[in-house]
């Protein structure tokens, strides 16, 4: 089986990472977020089923601003080249005001559509919405960094934070890069991949810390050979895991895209399917070698890659390199690895 | 290996399968939220009138009444199966099949008035014919008078005849003579008499007060009724009379006064009465404005696309992750496909019974099931990743399959966990969708940690005993060898340290 050098290489890994954290910085400083209206307060129309009238989203801004509505977006929704409905986003307007009753009325006529639907959000509920889902998430991850230290070790749950913070600040810049609008969807979807992060960082870390303790039995693998041996014995799992997570969120994805009032949908999927591949990423590329950098700066481990180090240059250490440890040697969390080891030298 | 336990454990997670399928088969089904069936969806959040100031507890116990006068008024309304319950110190309401959000609006976002006015009569829908006046129908809504109109008004309780016909008082009223920002503080009592409300007027309203029951005094002497209604949203609350005591032209000064509850006939002692009657007036006291935060209105075309789009996506991913599970681990994937189905049943039988006890699928708790599909695969394929690496490594598939059990459940317990964690604090933390997601996200989560060890443990365990599971099924790569000289050089060139193997 071939492995592939996930410690080794972590600067290639942290440049990759690095490049893009200061594109999604970029993106969020100069193009800004784009929020919906449940945080920031509004009234969106949603035209259900246009009816077979050619009309253009100014069409309709201008529809709505006459009827009463100030600040008016209004979006097509179209399935190839059919328009089947539109959202038209305006300033909150009271739900059964006049103003709202008018504008849904001019739309409909104006679209010849078979209903309206309204959505209001209140100004000041937006803002208690984004205060809540913060605190949640403040809440999340104590709990977490608490689990994770007592359930495995205090770096580890450090280095699947910084997972976490990556996966999470890239999806947020992909979203300001691309312009897609932010929704309590997306919100949801971001609770999920902190979730998912942190899970595959989790089945990595476990794995790391079963081998840790063989880790010195045969006293000649530094901690970062250690995380990546364990990091490709996990590598399948990680891979089928992604795949079969995607599947469906894929299909959530392309179901949602061209279906009116299926924002929920929508939203939720494409932040979930940018999250959970850079989930999966970031648990092999930066949480693993992030850990190994950590730990190797503990005196106990600089020591031992150390020595490691001394006796490869030797070329007393032939059967032992570090490539071989990486390469071909079974998981060691077994005693029939100590006994192919010994095998080894006998050879 | 002892047979019987697995045996059991996977008997009995059928059994449980079986029942809450059968539950599914019978009708029962996941009770669906207004995004997927149409209606209007709304949170209000409640305002204090300016200067107003209330602790936590009275608070408390105002919005309570304040969500019964609402679920009053829609009940009026006639809307099958409105659903209105209080989320923190926000109040729901779910109208199904709704859709005027003018109408929707004018009953819900109302503020409760309370006013006193002095009873000019009693009446009868007969007499009010007879006169050529409408009758008022109190069965439904009901038209609360303006402070300076005057009317006929119907008592809030259906007396109930012999013949269990229901019927109400009809009160001809005068216009307001005190509003309820009169009322300084209003509580149940035991009094001499037994249980009754003291009512304490603030100053400015205690004046009034005493003028008015100084003239009701006097009606009662003149042999009239002397009644003082107290009217809430329309209706007649109660319409106690001046006591012998006070004297014409007197009336009960110092702005305090007691209202005697409880008739003839009284099955308790009137408490009851007097706590309600006194959380009226506190209620009235205190009006509470009810401020939309959220408000939606969904038509039935439009959900019910919403739910084909959310099912749709939840069966083919299914699909496609029950194909790639089985073109990549054949016999094990096969069992994981069984295991994503026990999944999708127990996942839809609890949330059918869950919508027994009110909770509604919603689009978000769809897609917290959708998402959840990987996270059960996940648990399939730690278990079967583990069992392969110890295939690999020699083992007997026997063997292997329970040492892969025992770490992979670790493992999934672990990573499960933090999922679990995460549901539970939005659950409890966060409010409107993110909660239905969240419910669905934790429930999978605990199923996904049931089902391995209930369902696919015994399953895997009992297979690694036959000849359906072959060490040959196992192993997509070759078992790991001695490798040559160009095998090894090939393998180091995936790592750095290429040069120091050379």
């Amino acid at each position: 089986m071939r492995s592939i050098d996930f410690v080794g290489r972590r600067r290639q890994w942290a440049a990759a990472s690095a490049v893009l954290l200061l594109l999604s910085i970029g993106a969020l400083l100069f193009r800004g977020l784009e929020l919906s209206i449940d945080f920031v307060g509004g009234t969106a129309f949603t035209v259900e089923q246009v009816g077979d009238v050619d009309i253009s989203a100014q069409d309709l801004n201008d529809v709505a601003a006459e009827a009463g509505a100030t600040d008016v977006v209004a979006q097509l929704v179209t399935d190839g080249d059919v328009t089947i409905g539109a959202i038209v986003r305006t300033a909150a307007l009271d739900p059964g005001s006049d103003t709202e009753q008018a504008v849904a009325a001019a739309l409909q006529d104006a679209t010849a559509a078979e209903a309206v639907d309204v959505t209001f959000v209140g100004p000041s509920w937006g803002e208690r919405v984004s205060q809540q889902a913060l605190r949640a998430l403040v809440v999340f991850l104590v709990v977490v960094v608490i689990y994770i230290s007592a359930r495995l070790e205090p770096k580890m749950a450090g280095a699947a934070i910084v997972a976490l913070v990556h996966d999470v600040a890239i999806t947020i810049g992909a979203y300001a890069l691309l312009g897609f609008t932010v929704s309590p969807s997306t919100v949801i979807a971001i609770l999920t991949i902190l979730g998912y992060s942190l899970y595959d960082s989790v089945v990595v870390f476990d794995r790391v810390e079963e081998n840790a303790e063989r880790l010195g039995d045969p006293g000649r693998r530094s901690y970062g050979e250690m995380v990546n041996t364990s990091m490709n014995e996990v590598l399948g799992r990680s891979l089928n895991t992604s795949i079969t997570s995607l599947l469906p969120v894929g299909a959530l994805l392309f179901l949602g895209a061209n279906l009116l009032g299926a924002e929920t949908l929508r939203d939720l999927s494409l932040a979930l399917f940018v999250g959970m591949a850079l989930g999966v990423y970031s648990s092999l590329f930066v949480a693993g070698p992030f850990l190994a950098w950590w730990k190797e700066r503990e005196p106990e481990y600089a020591t031992m890659a150390r020595r490691l180090e001394e006796k490869i240059e030797a070329g007393t250490a032939e059967e032992i390199t570090a490539a071989e440890a990486v390469a071909d040697r079974a998981p060691i969390t077994t005693e029939y690895v100590r006994g192919s080891g010994k095998k080894k030298k006998r050879r | 290996m002892n047979r019987t336990p697995l045996l059991v454990s996977l008997v009995l997670s059928l059994v449980v399968v079986g029942l809450l399928g059968g539950l599914l088969a019978t009708g029962t089904v996941p009770q669906l939220g207004l995004d997927l069936r149409g209606g209007i969806s709304a949170i209000y959040t409640p305002v204090l009138d300016e200067g107003e100031e209330v602790d936590d507890e009275e608070f408390d116990v105002v919005l309570d009444e304040t969500i019964e006068i609402i679920r009053n008024r829609v009940d009026a309304l006639g809307v099958a199966e409105p659903e209105i319950s209080r989320q923190g110190d926000d109040i729901l309401v779910q109208l199904p099949g709704l859709d005027d959000a003018a109408r929707a609006q004018e009953v819900i976002g109302a503020t409760a008035q309370l006013t006193f006015r002095r009873v000019e009569g009693l009446t009868s829908p007969e007499a009010l014919e007879e006169a050529g006046e409408d009758a008022p129908d109190c069965v439904g809504e009901v038209q609360d008078l303006a402070e300076d109109e005057s009317g006929v008004l119907c008592s809030a309780e259906a007396n109930v005849g012999a013949d269990g016909e229901e019927s109400y008082a009809l009160y001809r009223v005068g216009p307001a003579e005190i509003t309820g920002d009169g009322i300084e503080e209003a509580f149940a009592t035991i009094g001499n008499g037994g249980w009754e409300v003291a009512l304490e007027f603030q100053s400015d309203a205690s004046g009034q007060f005493q003028q008015i029951t100084a003239d009701l005094a006097c009606d009662r002497d003149a042999g009239q009724l002397g009644l003082f209604a107290i009217v809430l949203d329309g209706r007649v609350e109660s319409a106690p009379g001046v006591n012998p005591g006070v004297a014409c032209g007197q009336g009960i000064a110092g702005g305090a006064a007691s209202i005697t509850v409880g008739g003839q006939g009284q099955e308790d002692d009137g408490e009851a009465e007097a706590q309600d009657l006194a959380l009226v007036l506190r209620t009235g006291a205190l009006p509470i404005t009810l401020e939309p935060s959220t408000f939606q209105t969904v038509s039935p075309t439009l959900g019910a696309q919403s739910l084909d789009a959310g099912l749709l996506a939840a069966g083919i991913g299914l699909v496609f992750v029950a194909l790639y599970l089985i073109f990549f681990y054949r016999t094990l994937g096969v069992v994981s496909v069984l295991a994503l189905s026990v999944f999708g049943v127990l996942v839809t039988g609890t949330l059918a019974l869950l919508g027994r006890a009110g909770f509604a699928l919603t689009l978000a708790g769809i897609a917290g099931i959708v998402v959840s599909i990987g996270i059960t695969a996940d648990s399939s394929i730690l278990f079967f990743e583990r069992i392969r690496d110890e295939v690999r490594l020699g083992k007997t598939v026997r063997t292997a399959v329970q040492r892969a059990y025992t770490s992979a459940f670790r493992t999934n317990l672990a990573g499960n966990t933090v999922t679990l964690a995460a549901a539970v604090i939005l659950y409890f933390l966060a409010a409107g969708s993110v909660r239905g997601f969240a419910l669905t996200l934790g429930l999978a989560t605990v199923l996904d940690i049931a089902i391995l060890a209930a369902f696919t443990r015994p399953v895997v365990f009992l297979l690694s005993d036959t000849r359906l599971m072959p060490r040959t099924s196992l192993r997509v790569q070759a078992p790991p060898r001695r490798q040559t000289r160009s095998g090894r050089a090939a393998a180091a060139d995936a790592g750095s340290t290429e040069e120091v193997t050379k």
